[in-house]
């Protein structure tokens, strides 16, 4: 009975798998990126086609929320591209299940692309056992602190520099929100709800597990993790400086509701990643918006949470050589000139290749006084434990009490205990 | 009595006025969303008026999708799966509702079933036979599933059929009339308005799929506007709504517009085609 | 007699002689819908009820693991969770809007002035962007700045703030639903009403009935047809409601609004475990195919009440 019910099923799927003669100039690139700004597609296959002509490059743009549904459907459907952009987080699910080239060889064989070009933080969260998997895109950790030096001046308040503790910060952000009058903050952040708080855990020395790449139990529950939520609660309830997750959810949702505030002056600071400023960078501009690195509980101990997406060839690909070509003027300074050419105000997302970091950093950039916070921020950067399960952990264990534990209806501690007890059954 | 009738008069436009207000509020906020810049758009309380007006959305939807293209391609597939779907539906409506054969009752509660998985759990062997087929990237990935009838048409259809006095058909039985001469001739013109509600319907739903041609289209130039918009408005870090909102503002025109057409066959076309019991 | 074929969904068996006439005749009607449904949807639904006694990630072959999907959901929290939070939803939001969309179609099919208009009014909601309602309806519902609490102030009743209440927020989303689709189901309601043939109202009239009574023994068993259809898509619906909740909560707060097609979404694409996505998506066909039966046997034995 079952092999009747497999054999229909393999049926089905392996029909698919009879692989289509694939045109062997052709090369299919999935990404998320739009067609406009930040990718700069047009540009990139142009200055490709310049160097390996005759080469045709399909450039899928699926939109961010379907992204994994598509890319799945057409993997489980035998019609692959042949390089695919992986956020950080599923990473750990297309490492583990045999279907990504490992791109380790080809890198040795690339002068000037090799990995020391890349971030040592960012590479080392797509490789696995010393095989690297996926190549960095982007630079962006959620450790920028962006503020409105109007609101400072008008507050009397001294500028925020990289050597900020929180009790500075929290200090600023009452005064600002004291001079802000009426529906004025000091601080907020622009990421989800549970995003925000990962600032404030990771920040104040706590964190979901002891090791990101071989957790083996949960550190929710440690003295850390309990006093750096507790800090982040005060400041929204009892200094009331800092916007509830329910009054920003109000404001059309958690990361739009802090950029208003930001945007319409009525925050002071911002902490979020660079992708902030490349949204808006025209008002960036005008409002003169500078940036630090986002203050941490103890300067010597700095640790920010980080997005970021990597590109892959997959096994199934027929035409590899070509996009290991491709991905190195795609991850290389090319691809980011090309982007940089269609931005606005020059405002792309920071490269992961060093040498095209560097580059960018010599460029004209009309949006925001540095790069250099988030080029420094990239030493403490620590992404989401490196395994298949974790986002089914992290809804089944977290999601269902953290708006409990955030506003004060659950004791702290005793909230973040029964996370960590979930968290620690599901490893 | 006539004061009576008034103030229940006077109540009824009352509540409808009301329930007519709240029902507009979302189509004018989207106008003025879309002609937002980004800081203005979630402020509380919200603003009424876009100050300032920008139209930098409908810019950026006209500059970098290929917007003229990508609204014929979806006009083009509605439009053909709706006409199949007409014909196709209301035949298979038509055996439901009219024809005795074996098996007819387990065979509509299947097609009934249908509706009942989500789709999410189809879409994999879905796409599958579609790339079997070779459609993958063409038109016919989107038509093809549909036109030939649904069972949401199919159903419809059939329940509107099953309302009509088969006494209609008696006299057509008896000057020897076949299947299709009844159908073509009795039951399609009683059915009209039936037909224009599954035709806006149909129109609507097609018009504003997303996630099966998000799946099944490739490129740019072979994009629905719901895809392509969608596209356009997501970066990695969330979403541009003003460009989403100017996108939605043009993709709603259309479907108002069919509806306004189409209302008139909806309410009137029982009265016109005499139909008297 | 047309009324009791029409109220039934099994119309009563006829000769076999019939059966054995049309049957040529039917196969020709239904082939079209045979093959498109038969090969893109059926094909589909059954690889799906295969892949349910599997395990699968999408991105390496299917594993046979029998019954353990089923299994496994029976100690599942999530899964009883959405569950218990779709059925509530579906709860509000199937007799809410049956009858507010009776009740406009109703208003709408007496004479009264600029009912094309506001036919085409509260049609608008069903076509208006899903993005924009959720905007819209959120401020309606900002606990300081909202419309709703403003009211509720007028009259000395204090404020919710009703999204981010978990008490509150399914319900408020559910509210949502009813009013973006009673304009859809109006229209259906309405083009079920003007097909009732004005003689049956005369009739009625001239044997003394009250409206009311004319609405229950006219009205409603010549509608019924038409009640049957928008019942079981809204039921469908309402059980597989995904894109409101998606924009409008997000699932939050905490769990409270997170409903079982969500979960399922979720547990496909965001946990990879398609094979359990599917074990979820059978076990909500057999919850929808048991309503709409039961359904069946309620309009059916209303139908003998009523004639």
């Amino acid at each position: 009975m079952h092999r009747l019910g497999l054999t229909v099923l393999a049926g089905t799927l392996l029909l698919s798998s009879a692989a289509f003669a694939q045109d062997s100039n052709k090369l299919v690139v999935a990404s998320f990126y739009p067609v406009d700004k930040v990718a700069g597609w047009n540009g990139l296959i142009e200055a490709f086609n310049a160097k390996y002509p005759g080469v045709e490059i399909e450039v899928q743009v699926t939109p961010q929320d379907q992204y994994l549904a598509k890319l799945l459907s057409q993997i489980a459907g035998g019609d692959a591209p042949d390089i695919v952009g992986i956020e950080n987080s599923p990473f750990p699910q297309f490492a583990n299940r045999n279907i990504l080239e490992d791109l380790t060889p080809y890198l040795e064989k690339s002068p000037g692309f090799t990995l020391d070009a890349f971030f040592t933080h960012l590479i080392d969260r797509y490789t696995v056992e010393g095989k690297a998997y996926g190549i960095p895109y982007d630079a962006q950790p959620n450790a920028l602190m962006f503020y409105n030096p109007a609101l400072f001046q008008a507050a009397g308040v001294a500028e925020p520099t990289a050597e900020w503790t929180w009790d500075q910060m929290r200090e600023a952000s009452k005064q600002l929100a004291t001079a802000g009058g009426e529906g004025a903050y000091g601080l907020c952040m622009s990421s989800s709800a549970k995003g925000n708080w990962e600032v404030f855990l990771y920040g104040g020395g706590g964190g979901y597990v002891d090791d990101v790449k071989a957790p083996t139990k949960s550190t929710l529950d440690t003295p850390e993790s309990i006093a750096a939520t507790q800090y982040y609660i005060d400041m929204m309830y009892t200094d009331k400086s800092v916007p509830t997750s329910e009054s920003l959810e109000s404001m059309g949702g958690a990361d739009q509701g802090c950029t208003s505030l930001f945007l319409n002056g009525k925050a002071g600071m911002m902490i979020i990643g660079m992708w902030k400023a490349v949204e808006a960078p025209e008002k960036f501009r005008d409002m003169g918006v500078k940036v630090v690195m986002a203050p941490v509980k103890d300067t010597a101990k700095r640790v920010y949470p980080t997005g970021g997406t990597a590109y892959s060839i997959l096994k199934s690909s027929k035409n590899k050589e070509m996009a290991w070509n491709f991905m190195q003027e795609f991850l290389g300074q090319a691809g980011f000139e090309a982007a940089y050419k269609e931005a606005t105000l020059g405002a792309i997302y920071p490269p992961a290749n060093i040498p095209a970091f560097d580059w960018y950093a010599t460029q004209k950039i009309e949006f925001l006084d540095s790069l250099k916070p988030n080029a420094d921020a990239l030493a403490y950067i620590r992404f989401a434990p490196f395994m298949l399960n974790w986002s089914e952990i992290s809804s089944n264990c977290i999601d269902p009490d953290l708006d409990f534990v955030l506003n004060g209806t659950t004791p702290v501690a005793e909230g973040l205990s029964k996370m960590a007890a979930c968290v620690n059954g599901e490893l | 009595m006539k004061t009576r009738r008034l103030v229940t008069s006077i109540l009824l436009h009352a509540v409808l006025l009301l329930g007519a207000f709240s029902a507009l509020l979302p189509f004018f906020w989207m106008v003025i969303t879309s002609l937002k810049v980004p800081e203005q758009m979630f402020v509380m309380p919200p603003q009424w008026l876009p100050e300032p007006v920008t139209f930098r959305n409908y810019e950026q939807l006209f500059t970098y999708i290929p917007f003229a293209r990508q609204f014929f391609n979806t006009l083009f597939v509605t439009v053909t799966i709706v006409a199949g779907q007409l014909l196709f539906s209301s035949m298979g409506a038509y055996a439901f509702a009219r024809l005795k054969f074996p098996g007819r009752e387990p065979l509509f509660l299947l097609f009934l079933a249908t509706l009942m998985v989500p789709s999410v759990v189809t879409l994999i062997p879905a796409f599958i036979l579609v790339r079997e087929f070779g459609w993958i990237n063409t038109y016919m990935a989107i038509i093809g599933p549909y036109f030939l009838g649904s069972a949401f048409a199919t159903f419809l259809l059939r329940q509107f059929m099953l309302t009509i006095p088969e006494e209609l058909e008696e006299a057509a039985k008896i000057d020897g009339a076949g299947h299709f001469t009844i159908f073509r001739a009795v039951i399609l013109p009683l059915v009209k308005p039936a037909l224009a509600v599954v035709g806006v319907f149909s129109f609507i739903y097609f018009w504003n799929d997303f996630l099966w041609p998000l799946v099944v289209i490739n490129s740019e130039a072979m994009k629905v506007l719901t895809v392509g918009i969608a596209t356009l408005a997501s970066s990695h870090y969330g979403t541009d709504w003003g460009v989403l909102m100017a996108g939605s503002v043009l993709t709603v025109l259309p479907l108002v517009i069919v509806f306004f057409l189409a209302q008139r066959q909806i309410v009137e076309g029982i009265a016109t085609t005499g139909l008297k019991g | 007699m047309s009324v009791a074929v029409a109220t039934s969904i099994s119309p009563p068996r006829r000769l076999s002689l019939a059966m054995r006439r049309d049957w040529l005749p039917a196969l020709v009607f239904l082939l079209p819908n045979l093959v498109s449904i038969g090969l893109f949807t059926l094909i589909p639904v059954v690889a799906g009820f295969f892949l349910s006694f599997t395990s699968w990630d999408m991105l390496s072959d299917p594993q046979w693991i029998g019954l353990d999907n089923y299994v496994r959901m029976l100690s599942d929290r999530q899964f009883w969770n959405s569950l218990g939070n779709t059925l509530v939803y579906t709860l509000i939001v199937i007799p809410g809007g049956l009858a507010l969309s009776l009740l406009l179609a109703l208003a709408l099919n007496s004479k009264i002035k600029g009912t094309a208009i506001y036919q085409a009014i509260f049609f608008l909601p069903y076509v208006s962007s899903t993005v924009a309602i959720a905007l819209v309806w959120k401020w309606i519902y900002h606990p300081d700045y909202g419309v709703l609490n403003s009211i509720l102030g007028f009259f000395g009743i204090a404020g919710v703030d009703w999204l981010t209440n978990r008490g509150t927020a399914l319900g408020s989303v559910a509210v949502v639903q009813i009013w973006q689709t009673a304009g859809y189901n109006m229209v259906l309601f309405l083009a079920g009403l003007r097909a009732i043939p004005k003689e049956y109202y005369e009739a009625a009239k001239l044997d003394g009935s009250t409206p009311f009574q004319t609405f229950w023994s006219i009205t409603v068993p010549l509608l019924m047809p038409t009640i049957f259809f928008v019942t079981t898509t809204s039921i469908i619906a309402s059980f597989q409601v995904f894109n409101l909740i998606y924009v409008m909560t997000s699932g939050g707060p905490g769990t409270s609004t997170k409903v079982y097609v969500y979960y399922l979404w979720e547990s496909g694409f965001s946990f990879f475990k398609m094979g359990y996505a599917s074990a979820l998506a059978y076990v909500l066909f057999v919850i929808i195919l048991a309503v709409t039966l039961l359904q069946v046997r309620f309009l059916g034995r209303n139908r003998a009440m009523g004639a």
